[in-house]
This record gives structure tokens, sequence and C-alpha cells, in this order.
């Protein structure tokens, strides 16, 4: 079977683990649990290429306390950045993550989750604050890992693009 | 002969640690079969004595980005051990459990433990756990901080661009922003007798403890004598957060002298017009009343000029009293009276006010105690003209229901009916001269002036008269007339 590594990342309490937790087992909770090292979730998924194993990645959340390390990267297939809609500078974040991601292991596919759309009036992130990122060719999905909202769609169409890509 | 995995395990206790000895090509683990730690025995269930990397690496993932890091550190021979850092396992019955991987040496033997191996990990997790929830918090606040900044420069934009003047008061009653010529500008801020003379200075310091207090709105009116002109002002508190109030003042000297002089007009035509309006109705009622023999078809157009001429003096007779009321020279006989008493007194003769519609006028069990210091006649206008106007709109098989009720410190009068309801945009109008609402409202008879006439009685009680109205379900007119001291009332 196909087996496709997936890492989630992006700033600290932006949703990474409610993002997994939501799409592996179908739950969501309010309370903010932060990530501590790594966590690990497999899903299988059928795909027309046959089934894949996706293995998820759900690595801390890159701040001052701590950082990505390289070597947790490789192997990686393609990567979900993950943003919150209320904190502006965390798109910033993910987009640093992005650049650094180029210059280590290539442009491998990846999607941008601006997450936390059930707060979407609590927003700070406008439509055009996205426009020059979807001109760039950005894959942008708004998800809601409490409602469920485009989650599913994020992991589909980036294994999609993972296989696309590795033809 | 002895594993050195098993030694190592059995010597130091690590009985929670999976200790594997890694063979010279390293691919296979080499480990004691009879000392495997709870937390991986019940995570796997078949085990031997030996596993391979990928194995291993099957059922821990997260190993596979350390497998190199692990092979330089057994090939390199320098530092003691690498680490993998934590990862985040689920394991039957124990939950979630928080692993790390150590690549280790004893002499040339290499050694791989796997196993929460990090002591002052609970420690370290908390205080993450902390520092994260600190940053957010600090995130959050920098966020409203900046959002603040941006509200109070557009605030001083929009302010800047009314026509009125406005002053902003801060919690020590000093100007510290405006718009007003005559006024210093600077940081401190100015003390709000700079602005308002003697005269007014207490009146507006209550009115902004009010505001802060209360936490509302409010309207003052001040009327100010400056180098032999007279200003009439009208200002307006507005409570803003940090208990700071914004006062906006327009000069409304013209405005008030244009209504004046439309009173005056009106008063006068009033005046003129009631003496031949009252020969004309007294002929028509000498005429209908004294010749019996009149054509009916005489008859017929003689009653409704009656009529006609009837309802132009009662309409000229209530703007009489409007202006009469309005200009101060209605006297009013005031008195303590209980307004539950007297509710249930006016009650017994609301009958005559429903005659012929067959609407019930219910009042409903009145709260007693509640004293006002008030006109009873005045106040028995106002409850008839709003009882009336009630009954109009009242379809007949629904009650119009009374009542009086403690509203702070207020004794508050409702009238209720449950007509078609007054539109929204309508609510705050009918109280002024001839405006009736449209629709069903306005099709019934009236002079247009009795809720007008109950505005001015309420006003000259220091009372508040308004409406609250669902339109397609009911409608609610309240009076708050304030409660009198009982200390006053006891002398």
């Amino acid at each position: 079977m196909i087996k496709k590594k997936i890492c989630l990342l992006g700033s600290f309490a932006v949703g990474k683990t409610s993002v997994i937790k939501q799409y592996v087992h179908g739950i969501f909770s309010e309370k903010y649990l932060t990530t501590i090292g790594v966590k690990i979730d497999r899903k299988q998924i059928e795909t027309e290429a046959g089934p894949v194993l996706l293995l998820i990645w759900d690595l801390n959340g890159a701040d001052k306390f701590a950082d990505i390390r390289s070597s947790y990267l490789k192997g990686s297939s393609g990567f979900l950045l993950v943003v919150d809609g209320t904190r502006p500078s965390t798109l910033m974040r993910a987009l640093e993550i992005s650049e650094s991601l180029d210059q280590t292991l290539g442009h491998l596919p990846r999607i941008l989750l601006i997450n936390k759309s059930d707060l979407s009036s609590e927003w700070r992130l406008a439509e055009t604050d996205l426009e020059p990122l979807l001109s760039q060719g950005w894959t942008i999905l708004k998800t809601s890992a409490k409602t469920g909202e485009h989650v599913e769609q994020a992991f589909s169409q980036l294994t999609r693009a993972m296989l696309e890509s590795e033809g | 002969m002895q594993k050195p995995s098993s030694t190592i395990q059995r010597y130091f206790g690590l009985f929670d640690t999976l200790v594997m000895h890694v063979t010279s090509d390293g691919q296979v683990f080499d480990f004691d079969g009879h000392c495997v730690p709870a937390w991986f025995s019940s995570r796997v269930h078949s085990i031997g004595h030996q596993v391979d990397r990928d194995w291993l690496t099957d059922i821990f993932p997260f190993l596979d980005c350390f497998w190199e890091i692990a092979d330089n550190f057994w090939k390199s021979g320098e530092k003691s051990l690498v680490r993998s850092g934590v990862w985040e396992e689920e394991v039957e019955e124990q939950g979630s459990v928080h692993l790390e991987a150590i690549a280790s040496r004893l002499g040339n033997t290499q050694l791989l433990f796997v196993g929460p191996l990090m002591f002052d990990y609970i420690a370290k997790s908390k205080l993450l756990q902390q520092g994260r929830e600190l940053l957010l918090a600090h995130e959050a606040l920098a966020i409203r901080e900046q959002e603040l900044r941006l509200s109070r420069t557009q605030q001083r934009d929009l302010l800047w661009a009314i026509p009125d003047t406005y002053l902003m008061i801060d919690d020590r009653n000093r100007i510290i922003e405006h718009n007003s010529q005559d006024l210093p500008r600077g940081k401190e801020g100015c003390p709000l007798g700079c602005y308002f003379g003697e005269e007014h200075l207490t009146h507006v310091r209550v009115g902004l403890e009010v505001v802060r207090d209360t936490k509302q709105n409010r309207e003052m009116d001040l009327r100010k004598n400056a180098g032999g002109t007279r200003n009439d002002l009208e200002l307006r508190m507005v409570y803003l957060e940090q208990t700071r109030v914004l006062v906006v003042i327009r000069d409304v000297t013209r405005q008030r002298e244009t209504e004046r002089l439309k009173d005056d007009f009106l008063s006068q035509a009033s005046h003129e017009l009631k003496a031949p309006l009252t020969g004309i109705s007294g002929c028509m009622g000498y005429l209908l009343d004294d010749f019996k023999e009149l054509p009916q078809e005489i008859v017929k157009w003689l009653t409704m000029s009656r009529e006609s001429s009837d309802h132009l003096l009662r309409m000229v007779n209530n703007l009489l009293r409007v202006q009469k009321i309005e200009s101060g020279y209605q006297r009013f006989s005031k008195a303590y009276m209980d307004m539950g008493k007297f509710l249930t007194n006016a009650g017994l003769s609301f009958v005559g006010l429903s005659k012929g519609t067959g609407i019930d006028i219910k009042v409903m069990e009145p709260e007693l105690g509640l004293r006002v210091w008030a006109d009873p006649d005045a106040i028995r206008q106002v409850l008839d003209n709003l009882v009336s106007n009630a009954v109009k709109h009242s379809p007949h098989d629904r009650p119009v229901e009374v009542a009086v009720r403690r509203h702070g410190d207020k004794a508050r009068i409702t009238v209720q009916d449950y007509g078609p309801g007054i539109p929204e945009n309508y609510q705050e109008k009918v109280f002024e001269k001839f405006i009736q609402a449209p629709g069903d409202r306005a099709r019934k008879k009236g002079t247009g002036l009795g809720l007008t006439i109950a505005k001015a009685i309420v006003a000259e009680h220091k009372g508040r008269i308004g409406v609250e109205s669902e339109p397609g379900s009911h409608t609610v007119f309240f009076v708050d007339l304030p409660l009198a001291d009982p200390d006053l009332y006891m002398m």
C-alpha cells in the first residue's frame, strides 16, 4: 500500500491537533492543550490510485519556546500549513515556515488552511490579505476543526496533489 | 549469557524503558523479552527477543527521523548519547504516553533506549503550556490595543466631522479633547469651568455623575447668557469606556425660536378661531334643536356641518390647552397620590371610554404604596387620553390592559392594546402635534393632540412618557412619574 507522510505545521494554538482529531477521530474539544513533541496518527483513504495510508505528523507549534526540528520533516510528501484566522501574525509565521520548507526540502505540495472559520466574525484576516497568495498559486481552504468544514477536503486535496507530484 | 541490554535494564531499574542492544550492522535490536515495559507489551501483542529496524519503525513511525542521527552517533564516537525528541503514543488502557528514544554506547556496545525517559518532562510540559497560554493572552491584548487605538482615531475623525461642539470629559471631569475654538489645547486638558459658567457647573457635574453611574446616555438643556446674548443649548452626554463621557453640545437657539414663533402663531390663530367656531356650532345646534320641521335632507347636512365644526372646536381647544401647559401658564394642583389606589378608582369610570365598542378595559391588580407628587386631574387626563387612544386602535375581541408598577425610582403606568401596533420609525413621532402613524392607526378619528397633551402634562410632572410597540402584535404606552420622597410624605 502507498504510504504518505503529511506534516501539519504552523504557529502554536492555531488548531493543528484539533484539525487532525476532527479528521481522524471526528471529535473536537474547546480546551487548548499544547502539543509536546510530535504525535503521529494514521488514516487509510481510498484514492483513484488505490488505498493510501496517511501518516499524519502533528508537530508542536513553532514559537519562541520551541522550534521545528528539520529532521522531523524528513520523508514528508506534503504539508498542511495551519493559520488561525483570528490572529494575523500566524499567517506570517506560516509563510516563513513555507519559505524554509522550500529551502530545505524543495517545493513539495502544500495547502494553506485558514482555520477557525466557525469564529469568522472574529477573524482579523480579510479576503484582501489572501488575494495576493491566491495569485501566487497557493491553495487556500477555510477550515473549522470545530464544525469539520473543509477538513476532509484539505486532506484529500493534499493527497491528490502528492500523488500527482510523484507521478 | 546475559545480554548487555538486560544487564543495564536490571542494574538501573529501567523497567518502564525498552532497552535494546543494537547489532553491529545496526539493523537488529536485541532485548530481554522477560523485561518488556507494560506500555510496550500492551501496545504490541506479539513480540520475540529480537526486532528489526523496519518493524520498530512500523510501530513507531517517529523513529524514522531518528535513525540517521543515531547511526551517525554510533559511528562517530563523540558525545555520550543523542536524543530523538519527544513523541506521543496512544497506549491501550493507559491513554497518552510521551516517549523518547536515546542512542547511547557502552564501550563498543551500541544501545537504544525507548521510553518515558524525560524525568523533568511533566514540569517542562506544564511550563510550556503556561508559557503558550501567556503568549496567547499577550497576543490578544496587543490586538485589542491596536483596535482600540484605531477606533479612537476613527472616533476623533468622526467627531471632527460633526458641526456641533463636542467635549470629551475624563473621570476627573477634565476636558481632554474638544473641537471648541474657545478652549485651550493641551495634554492635561482643562477643567469643566473653562466651558460652563458657574451657574451651570453643578448641574453639568451631576449629569456627568449620573451618566457614569448608570452608564446610560442623558440629555440636558441649558440656557447660556454671554455678552448680552442668550443661547439655548442642548447637551447629549454619552458614556464611553474607561468612565469617559462624550458631551455633544448643539446650539438650538434658532430652532427654539422658530418653535416658539410657530406655537405663538398656532395659539393666536386658535384664539381667533375659537369665538367664530363656537358661534357656528351654537347656531347649528339652535337650528337642529329648535326647528323640528326641517326637511330630512337639510337635517342631514346640518348634522354633518355641526359634527365638523365641533371637531374643529375640540382641536382648537386642545391646541390652546397644549400651548397653555407648554408655556407654563397651566396651574397644577399637586398632591401626594397613591397611584395604585388612584388607578383602581379611575378604572371604575373607564367603561365610558369603551362605550359601544365592546372592548374590555382591564385594570390589572395595581401595586399599592407607589406615591407620587402630582395633579390628580391632570394625571387622570393623561390616563383617559392613553386609554381612549388604545380603545380606538384595539380589536373588539381583545382587552385594553392598564397597570401600575414600580420601575426603579419611578411609578410606571402602562396602557397596552393588541391592535396593529406602530411602525418603529413613528414611535418617537406619535407625541408630536397632529402626527399619526400610517396604516390602521391613522384611519381612526381624533384631533391628533391627545398624546401631545399627555406628553406636556407628564413633562410638567418631571416624568417621562414613551411607547413600545411590536407591529402586528401589541402597543404599550408608559408613563414614568418620579416616586415622592417618603420622608417628605411623612411630614
